[in-house]
C-alpha cells in the first residue's frame, strides 16, 4: 500500500531545503539561497513553513554587522524527511 | 521551483542537494601546513639549543605554539562558513581532543622525552582526519607519525626531534600541499 507523501514536503523547494539541512548540522541562508537557486522572497516564505511545521529552527544574528540567518533541522524535521522517503520508496516499488 | 513534482523528481532534487553539500575539504590544508612548518621549526630550533647546551631549549615549542594558535584563530574567524558539516564537526572535536589530551601527556611526563607521545596523537588525528576526508595523503601520514613515534621510543630527547622534524614534514606537509593541488 502506497504511503500519502508528506505535503510539506512534497514541494520542490521545501524539500531541496531539508535534503541539504539533513546532510549539513547547519546552513546558513545564502547557502541556502546558492544551491537552491530560488529567489529570497521565496525562500523565506518556505523557511517559515518548515519553521511552522517545527522541522526547521532559524536563527537570527549578526556577523560583521550584517544580519546572518542560520537553520537546522529538528528532531521532527529528521523523522518527517525519513517518512517521505520512505513514502517515495513505496511509490518506486524500491 | 514548481509546488507539484513526481516521485522521480523528488529523488532527484535529494540526490542532487546531497551531492551539492559535499565538502571539498581544501581548507583544511592551510593548518595542517601552518603547524607543521611551525613545528618542524619548533624542533629544528630545540635541537640546535640542545647541542649548544642553552638551559632553556624548550622555549621554541612555547613561542611557536602561541603564534600558531593566534594565526589559526584570526584564519578560524575569518573563514564564513557558509554551511557546516557533520564532517567539519567530527575533524574539529578531534582536533580539539587531540590538543587537550597532548597538553595532559605533556604535563605529565615531562622532563622526559615527550615527542614520541605527541606523534602518537598527531598519527591519530591525522589519520581520522584521512578517513574523514577520504584523503589518503593524510591516512598515510597519520601512519608515518606512528613510525616515527615507534621510532622515537628508541631515541633520547635531541635526537628524536630530527625524527618528529622528518615526521612532520613527510605527515602535515607532504599532504598538506598534496590536497592544496588536488
Amino acid at each position: 500500500m502506497f504511503k500519502k507523501l508528506n505535503p510539506i514536503l512534497h514541494s520542490e523547494l521545501r524539500l531541496a531545503i531539508i535534503s541539504l539541512l539533513m546532510t549539513n548540522t547547519e546552513c546558513e541562508f545564502n547557502f541556502l539561497l546558492e544551491k537552491t537557486k530560488a529567489s529570497k522572497g521565496n525562500l523565506s516564505v518556505q523557511l517559515k513553513k518548515l519553521k511552522g511545521a517545527k522541522y526547521i529552527t532559524v536563527e537570527k544574528s549578526f556577523r560583521d554587522n550584517y544580519p546572518l540567518t542560520t537553520c537546522t533541522i529538528s528532531k521532527q524535521g529528521r523523522i518527517a524527511f525519513e517518512e517521505y522517503v520512505d513514502g517515495l520508496k513505496s511509490f518506486l516499488d524500491l | 521551483m514548481k509546488t507539484e513534482m513526481s516521485t522521480e523528481r523528488s529523488l532527484e532534487i535529494i540526490t542532487l542537494m546531497i551531492k551539492e553539500s559535499k565538502e571539498t575539504y581544501k581548507h583544511h590544508n592551510f593548518y595542517f601546513l601552518l603547524w607543521g612548518w611551525l613545528m618542524i621549526s619548533s624542533s629544528l630550533a630545540e635541537y640546535y639549543l640542545l647541542s649548544i647546551d642553552y638551559e632553556f631549549h624548550f622555549l621554541p615549542w612555547a613561542v611557536f605554539s602561541i603564534l600558531g594558535g593566534i594565526v589559526s584563530g584570526i584564519k578560524g574567524s575569518r573563514d564564513k562558513m557558509k554551511h557546516s558539516t557533520f564532517a567539519d564537526k567530527i575533524i574539529s572535536y578531534t582536533w580539539l581532543g587531540f590538543v587537550i589530551t597532548m597538553m595532559i601527556t605533556l604535563i605529565a611526563v615531562v622532563p622526559s622525552n615527550p615527542n614520541p607521545f605527541v606523534l602518537l596523537l598527531a598519527g591519530l588525528a591525522t589519520f581520522i582526519t584521512g578517513g574523514i576526508t577520504q584523503f589518503k595523503g593524510f591516512i598515510i601520514g597519520g601512519i608515518v607519525f606512528w613510525i616515527a613515534a615507534i621510532v622515537s621510543f628508541q631515541l633520547d630527547l635531541q635526537s628524536s626531534l630530527l625524527v618528529y622534524a622528518l615526521a612532520m614534514f613527510l605527515g602535515y606537509i607532504v599532504p598538506g600541499y598534496l590536497l592544496k593541488k588536488s
